[in-house]
């Protein structure tokens, strides 16, 4: 990490390791090929980045 | 995370765009969609457009052509995934993963880490990255400012 802030300036911001992106993955698009999906609303947003154990504020669903 | 309300048939074009693409690796043109649905090719792009504000899909922007329909890009990227027994491109990093977890079986991401000047490859077998290394993926925005601007995010 310390490397990548090196290298691109950029300390802003989250970094989440693989697998747990992968987890985020599946429960994101499960159903997005689906006739039935009709969107993600905060409240399931909410619950896939808890499931998956992304609950900082980084992770907010809601607005400024 | 604002969204219009859409129609049973915009949900439909959704659907059905979504569809191509996964047997495609490119998305339908507004002719395509009119074809398939009936309907002009103003109706079509009336439909992206609608879509495009739902935040169910992203136009190339001045345009009414799909550029994104996550986890799928319309344009390459560095981020290759061999899935499906054909070559889609991914928006980002997560999406490289995305695409895989969407279409289940097993598929090969390639990812260009343009920092360091240095290509991975990360298979994915029976439903799991291997190995299931310590790679870490950084995010630059937070997520209640992705949909500001999804192509920079």
């Amino acid at each position: 990490m310390a490397r990548w802030v090196e290298l691109t300036g950029n300390a802003s911001g989250e970094t989440v390791p693989m697998m747990t992106i992968w987890e985020l993955g599946k429960a994101w698009y499960a159903d997005r090929l689906s006739p039935d999906f009709r969107g993600l609303d905060p409240a399931r947003v909410r619950r896939i980045f808890d499931q998956v154990g992304l609950t900082s504020d980084f992770w907010s669903v809601s607005s400024d | 995370m604002a969204r219009a309300e859409l129609t049973e048939r915009e949900w439909a074009i959704r659907t059905w765009i979504y569809a191509h693409f996964v047997e495609h690796a490119v998305p339908p043109t507004s002719g395509q969609i009119a074809a398939e649905f009936g309907m002009t090719d103003e109706e079509a792009r009336q439909a992206l457009r609608r879509l495009h504000e739902a935040h169910t899909l992203l136009l190339t922007p001045g345009t009414d052509e799909v550029r994104m329909a996550n986890p799928f890009s319309a344009v390459p990227t560095p981020f290759p995934v061999v899935a499906n027994g054909r070559s889609y491109f991914a928006n980002c990093a997560w999406d490289a993963l995305g695409i895989p977890a969407m279409l289940g079986g097993d598929a090969v991401i390639h990812a260009r880490l343009e920092v360091v000047d240095e290509s991975i490859q990360i298979p994915v077998v029976d439903g799991i990255p291997r190995p299931a290394s310590d790679y870490l993926i950084h995010f630059a925005v937070p997520f209640r400012h992705w949909y500001d601007d999804q192509i920079f995010t």
